[in-house]
């Protein structure tokens, strides 16, 4: 099945802006390319397209040809969003932000009863 | 019987403990407009007359013995149906799901019948809450979200129901639910007032998980001051969530600044209809007799999108993983549905360790910018509501809209408020959005409020209602 429109095939278009509410695309694009950086290879990357071979092995069942070129696509706009995360520094002591709290500790953070 | 179709929660609790209508009638009322007219905008997925019916009559009791729980006594409401009702199916908007019966009520059900609400309905939405990237308007098993304001318009997503039922005057309030912009687009679009609150504010327990760090629970209704009556009702610690913040929510507040302080986002303006803008540029010339205004307020810089974008796909790959292992994924009404959310099923650990990583710096930064101000505002959506019968990205290519501040304030779990603002090209509503500080939202219904004193856009009624 093919989408002309996909949350992550329409990633460059105008339309993308408004639409990222939504669809959760990276409105504001890739990070600019490094000056004198090496030409990137063309969409769908290898490693998108290995992500989706993935895909296949587990659910190739329920998907057809023209499904995982659609999801070839939206895999490697996953990648470049991973991509933009690395433009944030971040070093070892910095945590997920979630705190665990074994069971003991749990009901006492929390002062909220279940009426 | 008179005309209760618009009126406020204020307005139908004052008739109700004056006697001029009883809760049964007031429940009527409203069962009988959603019967008739919430299939014209595919607005509702089940009516729960019998219940409704039963708890009026028990409010009505309560009422002849002189006991009021609250502003909620006897008011009629829906909720998007992705909450839990004991009895009731509870849809989350997907065919696989349409016979799914649930055992209990979600914590908000119980919370606001316990303040004397009444369930009238479980509303339409988006199946899944819009987790599997739909792109264009027929995206639920009941169709297509239709704006009261012109049914060749969506109604927005993914509380598409909630938005249209109050838009339409169906019920006095409703609740949804925003993970990113499913509150938003519906209040914009249908010409109501939405309220997103602070990350655990509100208990998701027994609320469809699309993404547990992201959902949030908040009302649609007709005013500000209605949204900060439900959210008392409803927000507060829960033990069977335990993301909820200890502390309560009282309203109405006497912890009003005499003049707020407001910021306007930097290059929110951009790429922006021309109607959009004009009605901003007037409701900042309303907001500047009551507040002091600082032009072109900048969000620091960080790939706010790309984090949340990162903990949706993989928590939601994770939420729904039965329906990929069983396939019955492609039974969803949208055709990219079908497909949109296998990617999200590659998404590796440590890109979404590092967003919830970067998570925290982001929403300091964020945080710290905000807290300067009781709202930083802009248009809530660029554009007029979209044609139902094009790809949402085909709707206005025009307008794409400039910064926005929906992807950073739901990463952050900062509260939002959207407000009818005007009308815009053919006569649909345009919206202003105020984004506050964490914990801001008495600020924000104040500020809403004040707005809404000196304007009359939330009493506007879409045409023939």
């Amino acid at each position: 099945m093919t989408t002309r429109f996909t949350r992550r095939g329409f990633a460059g278009t105008l339309a993308a802006a408004a639409l990222a509410p939504l669809i959760r695309l990276p409105i504001h694009g890739d990070p600019a390319p490094a000056r004198n950086a090496a030409p990137q290879p063309p969409d769908p990357s290898a490693e998108a397209q290995a992500f989706t071979e993935a895909l296949k092995a587990r659910y190739g069942d329920q998907l057809g040809a023209d499904d995982l070129k659609v999801i070839a696509d939206q895999v490697q706009s996953g990648l470049h969003r991973a991509a933009r995360l690395q433009s944030v520094e971040l070093g070892n002591g910095d945590e997920p932000d979630f705190v665990f709290a074994p069971p003991a500790l749990r009901r006492t953070t929390n002062a909220g009863g279940a009426e | 019987m008179s005309d209760f179709a618009f009126s406020t929660i204020g307005e139908l609790g004052g008739l109700l403990r004056a006697r001029k209508v009883s809760a049964v009638e007031l429940a009527t009322y409203f069962l009988d407009r959603l019967e008739r007219l919430g299939p014209r905008f595919n607005a509702v997925v089940t009516i729960t007359r019998d219940r409704a019916l039963r708890t009026a009559a028990e409010r009505d009791r309560e009422l002849a013995a002189g006991r009021i729980r609250g502003p909620l006594h006897g008011i009629p409401f829906g909720v998007k149906d992705l909450l839990a009702t004991a009895g009731a199916p509870t849809t989350w908007g997907a065919a696989p799901f349409r016979d799914q019966v649930l055992n209990e009520d979600a914590t908000v059900v119980r919370r606001l019948e316990g303040a004397g609400a009444v369930l009238c309905a479980k509303l339409a939405m988006v199946e899944l809450a819009g987790g599997m990237g739909y792109s264009q308007a027929n995206a639920s098993f009941t169709g297509p979200g239709l704006t009261p304001w012109d049914p060749t318009r969506w109604s927005g997503g993914s509380s598409s129901g909630p938005g249209a039922a109050v838009g339409a005057g169906l019920v006095p309030f409703a609740i949804g639910s925003e993970t990113w912009g499913s509150i938003q687009f519906p209040s914009a679009f249908c010409g109501v007032t939405g309220l997103r609150p602070t990350y655990g504010r509100v208990s998701r327990h027994g609320a469809m998980a699309l993404s547990w760090t992201m959902d949030k629970l908040g009302p649609l209704a007709r005013t500000a001051d209605d949204c900060g009556l439900v959210l008392a009702a409803i927000a507060g610690p829960d033990a069977l969530d335990p993301t909820t913040l200890p502390e309560r929510f009282a309203w109405p507040t006497s912890h009003v600044p005499l003049r707020f302080r407001v910021g306007i986002l930097k290059g929110s303006l951009d790429k922006t209809q021309p109607e959009v803008v004009r009605n901003f540029e007037e409701s900042v010339s309303v907001i500047r007799g009551f507040a002091d205004v600082v032009e072109e307020v900048e969000l620091p810089d960080y790939p706010y999108d790309a984090a949340a974008g990162t903990i949706i796909d993989a928590e939601a790959a994770s939420a729904f993983e039965p329906l990929f292992q069983s396939g019955r994924i492609r039974e969803l009404t949208a055709p990219e549905d079908r497909i949109g959310g296998y990617a999200g099923q590659v998404v590796l650990a440590k890109d979404y360790l590092r967003a919830l990583r970067l998570r925290r710096p982001a929403s300091e930064a964020l945080q710290s910018v905000l807290s300067g101000f009781d709202a930083v505002i802009g248009p809530t959506l660029p554009t007029v509501a979209w044609p139902i019968d094009r790809p949402f990205d085909q709707a206005y290519p025009a307008f794409p809209g400039g910064t926005s501040l929906g992807g950073p304030a739901n990463l952050a779990g900062v509260p939002g408020l959207f407000l009818m603002n005007g009308t815009g090209e053919g006569g649909l509503p345009t919206s202003l959005q105020l984004t506050g500080p964490a914990h801001g939202e008495a600020a924000l219904l104040a500020l809403g409020m004040r707005f809404q004193a000196q304007t009359d856009f939330h009493r506007r009624r879409p045409p023939g209602l």
